[in-house]
């Protein structure tokens, strides 16, 4: 056998050792996050307890004695991320059908750059926007003293998470094989019925994974809700209440909170609690896709 | 002694046996020529000898292969065995850089001692594949502007580069008009001066043409080797003769 | 058949719409805050310091913008080496094990972490218990860990991308699979990486909860000390907002933003279509 400068061969396993721990120990990170989180918030859980944190209405942190109630925060951020997703997936999911199969090339080639660019405007122009103009509209044409709301929050999450349930849709429908597409075209049926009837229900696995993702990410977004949605410590009772999504809970009170005082320890818990149900619906989605054809990729 | 020999030897992909227990020797210098259907192993055969198979997910196999005497499939370090085992597959790939850098490129990985010495090595597998002339005014361009053949001719260089002592060749020609199959074949007869040459090929014809040895392969098993000739006139297996009259016929 | 040739057209009609509406939204949001905000940019916004009485009413967003330029370099410092490392195992090494299985997963979650509890694990672990403080290293921290998984997963789908060809005819030569890497992987799937980080600059440059409560501050020189809390666009935006102090700045702060970030999306768009190009070579 030929020679082989074995200093080559021993430079090669080094490196591959780099590479493996390198990403081992990167994606490790998430779980010594989870560890972190879960051991500062631990007095939360062993004295007042996962039940009566999660289902208490009221949060005073720092009134004696404190209370440590999630319930408001938790409704407000499923309902500003409910609310969110049925406003944006009708529209989501026309605007995926209408680039699947509707479009001509030159407006499709400006579209997707635009879907694009609308995902790089930072949340905190979104909420900018939405506090200035659309909270001032509302308080003009509706007459109300504050116009901030759920609702508004709704509508702000709405826009930003659209192009995602887009590009994710779109993707869904393009990979349902051509030989349903032939075949329907070939029956003289049109475009608008084919897609409704036969790309839509065959793709429903891809477009309901992309509006799951898009909850996800409603569910965590603080900037544009911080901004428009009221931040009251009160149970919201309808969607045009104000109300004070989780991750605006956090970013509010962190900054005021000492460091080893019980309400910097309840922070923690709510930020577990948002990260858990954030990971839960992820996995979920993770499950579902397994499922599928492969290759259905977002963006 | 035989440049290859395989030695009860089986492979898998996963549950599916490809390779039945196969007991064979290819000899040196020569060009031994691998027939026979699709899916019969022939390509697995070729790519256990340079040790490539291994890296398709769920490959495993049992046995032994002996290159030039020396065991091949226990080195654990298959980059040592694939310097000595050069490869040329069916679809020509030219590396995404300049001709002179696609020939040497495996080279400059063990080495090179300054310019002059790269510089000769080009020339020299250049000449030996009949591209030189070709393509000597233009070494620094780009390798993807190459037609087919050409690309094919410079794998070949490029393998030469390494100074392999087997040359093993999967379907070479089979996206290759005529004058460049001819081309690479005159280079074939050519090599096998100094290289043991296996090579798998559809083409009968090609094989007679170019083939001291023929091996047939059926279903994962070798079911015959003989001096060309004889195989395509007197075969001695049933499934042999079957085999070659269907080509023919 | 009248009736299935009205809602044929119906239906065509909200695909349209759909589409249109999307295209509506972006020029509306542009143009507005060109409207909004285009007066008061000039040299003096860019380059100067904050002044005027509340202070930030007048004058300009210089130390905003430094903060923001040495936030996302320390983020990319922090990351870009783990990133890419990850993503050559995944596409390189690992494949389809088990392990690689793991740490795919294990990216993917982290991409859907909230900003908001990075910056709250940065808070306990950077700013409390290491002693930083509100600084400019917690910030970028926080940032890194937010744009981690982008870089995963945009360099490892450029990497795989590449014709696996090429690979089997490098390795049939002899060589080490690093030395592959480096001469042919690498540099043909260069543009597409060089995209995804833009990308992750991009996400960075605009993230405004994680460094909420890392390293921002109202006010500050933001001359790259490590252990001071800097100011910065997003942050500067929200402030200049929610304290009542300056909607005309608030309009131009956001304004340059956007424009930032635009000019950063639309450079990494075109190097994906330029690494599809070279991809289909």
């Amino acid at each position: 056998m030929q020679k082989v400068n074995p200093r080559l061969e021993i430079r090669e396993k080094v490196i591959n050792i780099i590479f493996i721990s390198v990403a081992l120990l990167s994606s490790l990170l998430l779980l010594a996050m989870l560890l972190f989180i879960l051991r500062e918030s631990w007095p939360i859980w062993s004295q007042v307890g996962v039940m009566d944190f999660l289902s208490g209405t009221t949060w005073r942190p720092v009134s004696t004695p404190p209370q440590f109630g999630i319930a408001p925060m938790l409704l407000s951020t499923m309902w500003v991320a409910g609310g969110a997703l049925l406003i944006a997936a009708p529209l989501g999911f026309g605007c995926a059908i209408f680039l699947a199969e509707f479009a001509p090339a030159l407006v499709a080639a400006v579209l997707r750059p635009v879907l694009h660019m609308l995902t790089g405007i930072p949340s905190v122009v979104y909420g900018f926007l939405g506090a200035a103009v659309l909270i001032k509209f509302f308080e003009i044409r509706f007459d109300l003293a504050s116009g901030e709301s759920l609702f508004a929050a709704s509508l702000v999450l709405a826009i930003m998470i659209l192009p995602f349930i887009t590009a994710n849709s779109e993707v869904a429908l393009r990979s349902v094989g051509p030989e349903y597409r032939d075949a329907a075209m070939s029956l003289g049926v049109s475009r608008q019925y084919l897609a409704l009837r036969i790309l839509v229900p065959l793709a429903r696995k891809g477009m309901l994974g992309s509006l799951v993702l898009a909850f996800g990410r409603a569910m965590g977004e603080t900037m544009a809700v911080l901004m428009v949605a009221g931040n009251t410590l009160m149970l919201p009772f309808s969607w045009f209440n104000k109300g004070e999504p989780l991750p605006a809970l956090i970013a509010l009170e962190l900054g005021s909170s000492i460091p080893g005082t019980i309400h910097y320890q309840a922070l923690f818990a709510a930020g577990l609690v948002l990260i858990l149900m954030v990971i839960a619906v992820n996995l979920g989605v993770n499950l579902l896709l397994r499922r599928l054809r492969s290759g259905v990729k977002p963006f | 002694m035989n440049a290859v020999e395989l030695i009860n030897f089986s492979t898998w992909y996963g549950p599916k046996n490809i390779l039945k227990n196969v007991n064979i020797g290819f000899s040196s210098d020569a060009i031994t020529a691998i027939m026979g259907p699709s899916g019969c192993g022939k390509t697995t055969m070729l790519r256990s000898i340079n040790r490539t198979a291994e890296m398709e997910t769920g490959f495993k196999w049992d046995g032994n292969i002996q290159v030039l005497g020396q065991s091949i499939n226990k080195v654990k370090n298959a980059a040592r065995v694939r310097r000595q085992v050069g490869m040329v597959y069916q679809t020509p790939v030219a590396l995404p850089m300049s001709i002179k850098e696609n020939v040497l490129f495996g080279p400059r990985y063990y080495g090179l001692k300054g310019r002059s010495q790269g510089d000769a090595i080009v020339e020299d597998c250049l000449r030996k594949v009949a591209l030189w002339d070709e393509v000597k005014d233009r070494l620094k361009q780009p390798a993807s502007q190459l037609s087919g053949g050409q690309k094919q001719r410079l794998a070949m260089a490029r393998v030469l580069a390494v100074e392999p002592r087997v040359l093993l060749l999967d379907e070479p020609c089979s996206s290759l008009d005529p004058a460049s199959t001819s081309l690479i074949e005159e280079l074939l007869m050519r090599l096998a001066e100094d290289l043991s040459i296996i090579i798998v090929t559809h083409n009968l014809f090609q094989a007679r043409r170019i083939a001291d040895e023929t091996v047939f392969m059926l279903d994962g098993e070798v079911v015959e080797k003989a001096p060309t000739e004889t195989i395509f006139t007197s075969p001695r297996h049933e499934k042999t003769r079957g085999f070659i009259s269907g080509l023919f016929g | 058949m009248r009736l299935r040739a009205i809602t044929d057209l119906l239906w065509k009609g909200f695909f349209w719409l759909s589409g249109l509406f999307i295209l509506l939204v972006l020029l509306a949001i542009i143009s507005y805050l060109i409207w909004r905000g285009g007066p008061y940019i000039n040299s003096q916004f860019i380059l100067g310091n904050p002044a005027g009485t509340p202070l930030g009413s007048e004058g300009g967003i210089l130390p905003a913008i430094k903060g923001t330029l040495w936030l996302v370099l320390l983020a990319l410092v922090f990351s870009i080496v783990p990133g890419l490392l990850t993503a050559i195992y995944l596409s390189e090494y690992g494949r389809s094990g088990r392990l690689a299985e793991m740490i795919n997963l294990l990216v993917q979650s982290m991409s859907g972490v909230p900003s908001i509890v990075v910056g709250l694990f940065v808070y306990a672990l950077g700013v409390v218990t290491l002693g930083w403080g509100i600084s400019l290293l917690a910030g970028g921290l926080a940032l890194a860990i937010m744009v981690f998984p982008v870089i995963v997963v945009s360099s490892r789908d450029a990497l795989l991308a590449v014709d696996e060809n090429y690979r089997l005819v490098a390795n049939s030569l002899g060589v080490a699979q690093s030395y592959t890497l480096r001469r042919v992987i690498l540099p043909r799937a260069a543009a597409g990486i060089l995209a995804g980080i833009l990308l992750a600059l991009g996400y960075a440059a605009g993230a405004t909860a994680p460094i909420m409560v890392t390293a921002a501050a109202i006010i500050a020189d933001s001359s790259g000390a490590l252990l001071e809390p800097v100011m910065a666009l997003p942050y500067h935006l929200y402030i200049l907002f929610n304290e009542h102090i300056s909607m005309n700045q608030a309009y131009a702060t956001a304004l340059v933003l956007v424009i930032l970030l635009l000019l950063l999306n639309t450079l990494a768009l075109w190097l994906h279509s330029l690494q599809e190009r070279i991809n289909n070579r």
